[in-house]
């Protein structure tokens, strides 16, 4: 780590001492960072002879004791007593910054609580993740029973280090008192077994996510035999660890292997990804899984361009995601709005239906929306950024394809049937007044009546609520409806049966009288 | 204060299946007598009416009646977090704006509070008189939403012709018509699978097929389904709920004309 690197890394030190009041102990500080652990002892010791006034120090000091020379003692002093309990020693001893905190904490405990949490955070990390503790590749002593990772050094610095926010411990120390900790570390003179860093895999699975690139994800070269040994150990150790086990840390990286698990289902279909293991494959994180998996399947079906254009679209993919969300979480109103508004001008006409089968689908399944979207995105592409009259034909031809992926789906559920007739009929009312009078055989009739038929209405005053429901009103329903039906609904229309739903608006209004006209008020 | 615990937690969520699609938003009545609702759908045209009995709840605390507003929808939500066997306890305290969902399971290890605001909605409370009806259909409730099902996927409205011979139900629409009869069948060892008719009159009338579909959400409540008809009047579609009440759906019939010549 550079001079810059380092001056960093002390602003930080010292954010988290004086400000949040966090324990800064060498092994976090290798974790977090990145950095070996013989480099973070110096950081340290750099940092308290720079900044150390108004910090406690704790030192680990190692050597023979005076009193008892069989005995090789190493233990946690602070700063105050250092020169104290050197006396305890014979001969030369070794001295390291064991961690900076602001105060020395009453209870021992809180001295290895951050890299404690640190470390079962990681380790809480799939078995697949080769994390600096399961490789121990920060450590100053090496075991012959974990192999390093060296490589992988260079491409966990980006952008993990920041996630990982508390501290580990080797699962052999989180069993024991500190002061053992310090023993074992002081035999070895840096005895931090692991330290940490992200695995490659992690690390290029994020990059996967920014991307949306699917394909570098799965090129990811994985490290079976590395932390393998160490793992084994680790379950010794930590009966918690489990593969799939979300971490505490709850940093949405692991819940997103959750996720991706499911969708790793379908990736041995895509020749691409037989081309690496299956244990890269599960431990990619589930968001870059997601996206490498909306990215992968119109290629899976599709051709060369819409690949090209699928990346472009990558981008705008979870936004437009937000955006069915929020309608379906809107009231069926809002959707009839939706629907009846004129907005789709800039769409061309085929583009519409898909629009519409959108709408339809996304309250009940999330995922063949998203697909639908995908397309959708997709063929907008086709048509905008290529002229070829062909290759829109194409474009439409994989809408309807998708259209009939979409059919069992949608006749499985009488509801969406339902909700998609309601859609149309219930358009139109916008345009209704609710009219009340009496008729002729003295009851109260409210009615409801289309606003540009009010006057008319009025002329006809005279004639009987059946012959007014019966003659005057299908022209005027027939007169306003066409506009919505034409631009919004076509898709549903015609699954739901053409013109049979959008005369289901105009003809109930016009025979369906009210229930308030059969009932008085109480 | 008020505090209805209600064993059949199930029973709640069902009920709010049921009317969800229908209502979205409706004042709950609680007193002495029971826990009620009565609501009409946003056109107006259909109005379904709930009542659960006092009796039927394992404890029912009610020192004065109250009106609680609440979306349905919402409502739906926070009892779908119970699970089936849970034991469902209302709870609401006078003057309060929100109404607490607690949740037992059934051996106790697990209670979950959900509390909800609730709204100030302004309902019109409708009489509805008892009426003497022309004929009343008493048969599975399954077979009813089946046969609402069936037919909306060929027309819109449905006539629903009481006679002797049994209820047909019929339909036309742009591919055809379809009708489907049931006739009287008391089958003694198995009374929820049969079909009875009650008649003084020959009835017809034409409904909308579309709210009969969402009145057949309530089919998971009640194995059998009450069809009571009287030309002039609504029609009045019942599920009992287990012993302890009842949901009514009552929908205005449609306006025949000389001839369903309007049908493009």
């Amino acid at each position: 780590m550079g001079a810059e690197g380092a001056l960093d890394v002390q602003g930080k030190i010292q954010a988290l001492v004086a400000d949040k009041l966090q324990v800064v102990s060498y092994k976090w500080l290798s974790r977090n960072f990145s950095v070996s652990s013989n480099d973070a002892k110096r950081l340290l010791q750099e940092f308290v002879t720079n900044h150390g006034k108004g910090l406690e120090v704790i030192y680990a000091l190692s050597g023979w004791l005076k009193e008892n020379p069989d005995v090789y003692n190493i233990r946690l002093v602070s700063g105050c007593k250092l020169a104290e309990a050197k006396q305890d020693l014979r001969g030369k001893c070794s001295v390291h910054v064991y961690s900076v905190q602001a105060s020395i904490p009453k209870d021992p405990a809180a001295i290895w609580n951050t890299e404690f949490v640190q470390a079962e955070e990681l380790f809480d990390q799939p078995l697949t993740v080769d994390n600096c503790l399961r490789d121990n590749r920060f450590c100053g002593v090496s075991n012959s029973f974990v192999q390093r990772n060296v490589n992988g050094k260079s491409i966990a610095m980006e952008p993990p280090a920041t996630e990982i926010s508390a501290g580990a411990v080797p699962p052999k120390t989180t069993a024991s008192s500190p002061p053992f900790e310090a023993h074992q570390h002081g035999l070895s003179k840096q005895p931090d077994p692991m330290s940490g860093i992200l695995s490659p895999t992690a690390a290029v699975a994020m990059e996967g996510n920014d991307d949306t690139v699917s394909p570098k994800v799965r090129a990811v070269p994985d490290n079976p035999p590395l932390g393998k040994v160490k793992d084994d150990a680790s379950f010794f150790n930590k009966k918690k660890v489990a593969n799939e086990k979300t971490s505490h840390g709850g940093n949405g990286r692991s819940l997103a292997n959750l996720w991706g698990r499911a969708s790793a289902k379908s990736k041995p279909e895509i020749p691409k990804v037989d081309a690496t293991n299956d244990i890269s494959r599960v431990s990619a994180t589930s968001d870059a899984q997601i996206s490498a998996q909306e990215a992968l399947e119109p290629i899976s079906s599709d051709d060369e361009w819409q690949k090209a254009s699928q990346k472009e679209s990558g981008g705008s993919i979870g936004r437009k995601r937000r955006v069915v969300l929020d309608f379906s979480d809107e009231e069926d109103e809002a959707n009839v709005v939706n629907l009846a508004l004129p907005e789709p001008s800039s769409c061309q006409s085929e583009l519409c239906p898909k629009k519409n089968t959108d709408l339809e689908g996304m309250g009940f399944d999330g995922q063949a929306a998203e697909k639908t979207r995908i397309r959708e995105e997709k063929a907008s592409v086709g048509v905008s950024g290529l002229s070829s009259e062909a290759e829109v034909g194409r474009s439409r031809k994989v809408d309807i394809d998708e259209a009939q992926d979409l059919g069992p789906e949608k006749s499985s559920d009488r509801n969406r049937e339902e909700q998609a007739t309601d859609y149309v009929s219930t358009s139109p009312k916008r345009a209704k007044v609710l009219k009340t009078r009496i008729d002729e055989r003295g009851r109260e009739v409210t009615e409801v009546v289309w606003e540009e038929d009010a006057a008319e209405k009025g002329k006809a005053a005279t004639t009987t609520a059946a012959d007014n429901t019966s003659r005057d009103r299908p022209p005027s329903a027939a007169k306003s409806s066409p506009p919505a039906p034409r631009h919004a609904p076509s898709v549903p229309a015609a699954k739901a049966g053409g013109g049979r739903t959008t005369k289901a608006g105009g003809a109930k209004d016009n025979k369906q009288p009210n229930i308030l006209s059969f009932f008085k008020k109480a | 204060m008020l505090e209805l615990r209600l064993v059949q937690g199930n029973l709640l969520k069902k009920v709010l299946e049921a009317v969800k699609d229908l209502v979205t938003d409706a004042n709950f009545d609680c007193s002495s007598t029971g826990f009620s609702l009565q609501a009409m759908d946003s056109s107006h045209v259909a109005l379904v009416a709930l009542l659960l009995r006092s009796e039927g709840f394992e404890h029912y605390r009610c020192d004065r009646n109250v009106s609680m507003g609440m979306n349905l929808n919402n409502m739906a939500k926070m009892l779908k977090c119970a699970g089936n066997d849970d034991i469902v306890t209302i709870k609401a305290d006078d003057g309060s704006d929100t109404v607490t969902f607690m949740f037992e399971s059934p051996n106790q290890d697990k209670i979950a509070d959900f509390e909800m605001k609730l709204m100030d909605i302004d309902s019109e409370h409708l009489g509805i008189p008892e009426a003497e009806y022309h004929a009343i259909v008493r048969m599975p409730s399954s077979e009813f939403a089946r046969i609402c099902k069936d037919l909306s996927s060929i027309g819109d409205t449905v006539v629903i012709s009481v006679t002797k011979e049994g209820v047909k139900f019929s339909t036309r629409g742009d591919i055809g018509n379809a009708n489907v009869v049931c006739r009287q069948n008391t089958t003694v060892d198995k009374p929820e699978e049969s079909t009875t008719i009650e008649m003084h009159e020959p009835v017809s009338l034409t409904f909308a097929l579309r709210y009969m579909n969402s009145f057949t959400k309530a089919t998971p409540l009640s194995s059998t389904v009450t069809i009571s008809l009287s030309s002039e009047l609504p029609v009045v579609v019942e599920y009992k709920i287990a012993e302890m009440g009842y949901i009514r759906f009552y929908l205005a019939p449609k306006i025949e004309d000389e001839e369903e010549d309007v049908k493009p």
